[in-house]
């Protein structure tokens, strides 16, 4: 006879695992400040690729202009404004990134613990049947 | 009211129990009208610019995660891109990544937004998305929407300037033309910036505790676009149709009140002010009743009910003779457990003989069910 609670325990189970587990799984393995710094710092160097291609395409779109002021309280100005910008976004983004990734550990956290839940008491289910 | 509130109700029913196929076919009109606009406003590689070779793109993606679509929508771009200026991909490409960088790294299931986006500018109404994100989703979309916008002035750049692209000089003088006309191009920067600031205000109004905060938010949005556009447009001396930008925004502003009929009705007459308070805190509460009615299920009622149960009794009886007939023999030591026959179920009986004598012969059954 089926066991209806049963079913149901590994259905829930079964549907977090095709979902989230395994990279739940993954993120939990770490320690939550582990886990956040790796990922801030992740996030810090693809940001500094993002500001180079963006400052980049920048360059290009004005180029004319630059050429034409190119003189060096122009170059300067122009270096103090890239670099402010690269330092405000980057903070922005550390900022961005460690609160998303920690909130991201904490969920991740909080569902595989009721999954290690689940599996014990589907665990208890068995041996009583036997 | 009443009436489009049992409505709304009987679809989210319907949504609830289909859901799976609903998805699929929103995603699949989705990627379908994508590709289509795409190769309709591009259009550079014939190859792949054909209604067969959009619909085999649509089918896939359908059955693929939506950022997926998104993915497939940046290559079709590229593969365009590609035909008019090497160069013009590769900085198309830039570009691209750019927006995986500051935003599908972090939340790539809501990366459908960067395609949605240009497809309301080409649908003619970009003035709905960023009222929508404000209402119903976090300011956070504010860059995908922003990114969204500079995909579509790449693209209308590349529809209207194409001659001008091919005719520069080597794959730098293409990318520096291209380069130029979509990034200083001020109405760009003015649409994103009034984009911006609608998500922000809208979002911020919506989640005041004034009444009706849906509706002044959508008017607010709406306002907040046409300002921003108007004096960007009078500062930089560019030509935008006004008459577009009021409709535009009107629709904006139905698409925002059917967004708080779907997502937020509540009836604000019966609101109710309470306050309290406890070891720590004052408490000034608002609450203000959800507006619903729930769906009237429709009940069968069996009108043969009788007459089955009738049918129930005569089978019941053709197979107990029949196993009477059979099985004698095989009877064991067992006696045959007595039937106990109560008044109430003797007295239905009776009720339902007089009742179907009529129509069907089972007056003899039913006498033997009685004599049992």
């Amino acid at each position: 006879m089926l066991n209806e609670e049963k079913v149901k325990l590994m259905t829930r189970m079964a549907m977090y695992e095709s979902k989230e587990g395994e990279e739940d799984l993954k993120i939990s393995a770490y320690y939550r400040k582990d886990y956040t710094s790796f990922h801030t710092i992740v996030t810090v160097i693809w940001v500094t690729i993002g500001y180079v291609i963006a400052v980049g395409v920048a360059a290009v779109a004005f180029l004319d202009e630059i050429l034409k002021n190119l003189n060096m309280p122009f170059v300067i100005m122009a270096t103090i404004c890239v670099i402010t910008g690269y330092i405000v976004m980057v903070t922005l983004y550390t900022l961005v990134a460690s609160q998303f990734y920690k909130s991201k550990h904490n969920r991740a956290r909080q569902r595989v613990k009721r999954f290690n839940h689940d599996l014990t008491r589907l665990n208890r289910m068995y041996e009583r049947e036997k | 009211m009443s009436e489009i509130l049992v409505w709304k109700e009987k679809i989210q029913n319907l949504y609830a129990n289909q859901s799976i196929y609903f998805d699929k076919g929103f995603q699949f009109i989705l990627s379908f009208v994508s590709f289509f606009l795409i190769n309709q406003n591009l259009g550079l590689m014939k190859a792949v610019a054909t209604p067969i070779v959009t619909m085999a793109l649509a089918v896939i993606c359908t059955f693929l995660p939506p950022v997926f679509t998104v993915v497939a929508a940046a290559a079709l771009i590229l593969a365009h891109m590609f035909k008019l200026s090497l160069g013009v991909m590769a900085v198309s490409a830039l570009i691209f990544a750019m927006m995986f960088i500051f935003y599908c790294r972090f939340t790539p299931k809501r990366a459908i937004l960067l395609l949605i986006t240009p497809i309301a500018f080409l649908l003619k109404i970009p003035y709905v998305i960023p009222v929508v994100c404000g209402l119903a989703m976090t300011p956070v979309t504010a860059v995908p929407i922003a990114f969204g916008t500079m995909v579509y002035y790449m693209i209308s750049c590349v529809k209207g300037s194409s001659a001008a692209i091919k005719g520069a000089e080597g794959i730098v003088g293409q990318i520096s033309v291209f380069v130029k006309m979509v990034l200083q191009d001020k109405s760009l920067w003015i649409t994103v910036i009034a984009f911006v600031i609608c998500v922000f205000v809208v979002y911020t109004i919506r989640r005041l505790s004034v009444d009706h905060a849906w509706k002044i938010a959508s008017a607010a949005g709406a306002v907040v676009n046409i300002i921003v556009v108007v004096a960007g447009d009078m500062a930089f001396n560019l030509h935008t149709s006004y008459g577009e930008l009021i409709a535009g925004n009107l629709f904006a502003i139905v698409v925002g009140l059917v967004l708080e009929f779907i997502l937020f009705s509540v009836d604000y007459s019966r609101t109710e002010h309470l306050q309290y308070e406890d070891d720590d805190y004052y408490y000034y509460v608002k609450a203000v009743p959800k507006l619903s009615i729930s769906a009237p299920e429709k009940q069968v009622k069996r009108i043969n009910e009788r007459r089955n149960e009738a049918q129930r009794l005569e089978e019941e009886e053709h197979r107990s003779s029949r196993k009477r007939g059979q099985g004698g023999s095989r009877r064991t030591g067992t006696a045959p457990r007595p039937r106990k026959v109560s008044v109430a179920s003797n007295t239905d009986e009776l009720l339902l003989a007089k009742s179907l004598k009529d129509e069907l012969d089972i007056e003899n059954i039913v006498r033997k069910e009685l004599e049992e």
